[in-house]
C-alpha cells in the first residue's frame, strides 16, 4: 500500500468510480419514490433532473481546470479564502455524514424489508460500515479495481432483470401523458434531482486523485458516464411502471420487485434474491466512496499528515447517526424526499457555483492585467 | 445491554486497524480524535437509551426542513 497522500487513479478507475457513485444506490432506491409522485411520467422527472446535473458537472469540472494540481478544499480555499472556506468545509463534512448515515440506513432497510426480515437491522449497518471503512482504508486504488467487479455484477444484474421482464411489459400503463398536471413531474425532479444527479458535487474531490497523464479525457467521460447513469435510470423507471402498473409507486424497491415476477419454466425461479444481492451491491459502493470522500475531505480540514487516523471514528459516527437518525419510516422518506434536494443545493451547490464565480472573475482579472 | 455490546463490538472492529496509527500519532492529531469522541458519546448515548435528543437530521429539519415543507406542499397542490 502507498503511503497517504501519494494513491492516485486512472481515468478509466475514475469512471468506474463515478458510475458506481451515480448509479449505486439510485438504481433500486429512485425509481419508486418518483413513481410515486410522478406516475407514469416519472421518465420525464428523471431526464429533467438529469439536464440539470450536467451544468452542476461543468461547474465541478471548471474548478477542476482551474486548480488542477490542488485537493477540493484548496479549490474554496482560493476562491472564498481560509476563513470562509472552512465553514463552508464544515457544513460539507456534515453534509456528506448525513448523506453516509442515509446509505448506511438504506442497505438496512432493503435487507429487513425484503430478504432478512427478520434480522435486526443494526446487524446490516454494522456490517456495512465496517466493511466500507476496510475498504477506504485499502486506499482509492484498490477501491477502483475492485469496484470493477461489483459494478458489473450489479449492471449484469439489472440487463437480465430488464430483459426477462419484457414479457411481462404492458407498455399502455405509461399512458395517459401529464394526467395530474405538472406539478407532479416537478416533485418527481425536484427528488430525483437532489438524488442521484446534485450529489456528483460531492463527487469532486475525487478528480485530484487521476493521475496527471489522464486529466484530459476525464471531463469528457464524465458527462457520457453521467448520460448512462441518466440512461440506466430511465430503463428501470419505465420498465418498472411498465410491468407493475399502477403498483410501481407502492412498491418499495422497485427493481427488486420486477424481480420476484420473473418465472422462467419450473427451473428459474427464486431469481431475486441473487439479484438483490447484485444491487445492494451498488449501495455498498456508494457508501465506500462517500466515507473516502468524507475522510479524505476531513484530514484536509484537520491538515492531518496521516489522513487516515479519523478513518474508523468518521464510521463509527456515521453508524451511530444510522441508527439514531430517525424513528419512523416517514421521518426518513421526508428527509430523503424534501429536505436533502435543499440541503444539498444551499451547502453543496450554491457555495461551489459562487467559487466558480468568484474564479472566474479573478482569471478574467488576471488575464487583463497582462494584457 | 443487547445495544451496548453491539456498539462496543462494532467501535472495536472499527478501531482495530488503526492501533498503531494512534500510537504513532503526534499530540495535536491525538487532541483531534478526542474532538471526535464527544459526537460518538453524545450519539451512543442516544442509541443505547433510545432517547428522543436531536441529532443531526433534527438540525436539518429544523432549518431547511421548514422551507422544504412549504415547496413539498406546492408540489402537492393540484
Amino acid at each position: 500500500m502507498k503511503a497517504p497522500g501519494t494513491q492516485s487513479i486512472s481515468a478509466g478507475q475514475l469512471a468506474i468510480l463515478y458510475v458506481s457513485f451515480m448509479v449505486g444506490s439510485a438504481i433500486i432506491n429512485v425509481p419508486n419514490p418518483i413513481i410515486h409522485l410522478a406516475g407514469n411520467m416519472a421518465w420525464l422527472s428523471i431526464t429533467v433532473s438529469a439536464l440539470l446535473g450536467m451544468p452542476l458537472l461543468s461547474l465541478v469540472l471548471y474548478l477542476f481546470r482551474c486548480n488542477p494540481d490542488d485537493k477540493y478544499a484548496a479549490w474554496l480555499n482560493r476562491a472564498y479564502g481560509r476563513w470562509i472556506a472552512g465553514v463552508l468545509i464544515a457544513l460539507q463534512i456534515l453534509l456528506m455524514t448525513i448523506l453516509l448515515s442515509n446509505i448506511v440506513l438504506d442497505i438496512g432497510r432493503f435487507f429487513t424489508n425484503t430478504m432478512m426480515v427478520e434480522t435486526p437491522i443494526y446487524i446490516f449497518n454494522a456490517i456495512t460500515i465496517i466493511v466500507a471503512m476496510y475498504t477506504v482504508h485499502a486506499g482509492i486504488e484498490v477501491m477502483g479495481r475492485t469496484f470493477f467487479l461489483l459494478l458489473g455484477s450489479m449492471l449484469l444484474a439489472v440487463v437480465v432483470i430488464v430483459f426477462l421482464a419484457v414479457p411481462f411489459t404492458r407498455v399502455e400503463t405509461l399512458l395517459p401523458f401529464f394526467p395530474e398536471g405538472m406539478k407532479p413531474v416537478l416533485y418527481g425532479a425536484y427528488v430525483s434531482f437532489g438524488f442521484p444527479f446534485a450529489e456528483l458535487i460531492l463527487f469532486a474531490p475525487i478528480l485530484p486523485f487521476v493521475r496527471k497523464e489522464n486529466h484530459q479525457p476525464v471531463g469528457k467521460w464524465m458527462y457520457v458516464l453521467t448520460a448512462l447513469a441518466w440512461f440506466l435510470q430511465l430503463v428501470v423507471t419505465v420498465i418498472s411502471i411498465t410491468t407493475l402498473g399502477p403498483l410501481a409507486g407502492e412498491r418499495k424497491f422497485s427493481l427488486y420487485a420486477v424481480a420476484r415476477l420473473i418465472e422462467i419454466g419450473e427451473f428459474l425461479r427464486g431469481l431475486e434474491a441473487v439479484v438483490g444481492i447484485a444491487l445492494i451491491s451498488g449501495s455498498f459502493m456508494k457508501a465506500a466512496i462517500v466515507l473516502f470522500v468524507l475522510n479524505d475531505v476531513t484530514a484536509h480540514f484537520f491538515k492531518l499528515d496521516d489522513d487516515k487516523l479519523l478513518l474508523p471514528a468518521i464510521a463509527l459516527v456515521a453508524y451511530l447517526l444510522s441508527m439514531t437518525m430517525y424513528h419512523e419510516e416517514a421521518e426518513f422518506v421526508f428527509s430523503v424526499q424534501a429536505v436533502w434536494p435543499l440541503l444539498i443545493l444551499a451547502v453543496g451547490i450554491v457555495p461551489l457555483m459562487l467559487a466558480a464565480l468568484i474564479m472566474m472573475v479573478k482569471r478574467q482579472a488576471g488575464e487583463g492585467q497582462r494584457k | 445491554m443487547e445495544r451496548v455490546i453491539v456498539m462496543l463490538l462494532t467501535g472495536a472492529v472499527l478501531f482495530a486497524v488503526n492501533v498503531r496509527r494512534m500510537r504513532h500519532s503526534n499530540p495535536r492529531e491525538r487532541w483531534i480524535l478526542a474532538v471526535f469522541g464527544v459526537p460518538t458519546l453524545y450519539l451512543g448515548l442516544v442509541y443505547i437509551t433510545e432517547s428522543d435528543w436531536p441529532v443531526l437530521h433534527d438540525l436539518a429539519n429544523e432549518s431547511i426542513g421548514r422551507i422544504a415543507l412549504l415547496l413539498v406542499k406546492w408540489f402537492e397542490q393540484h
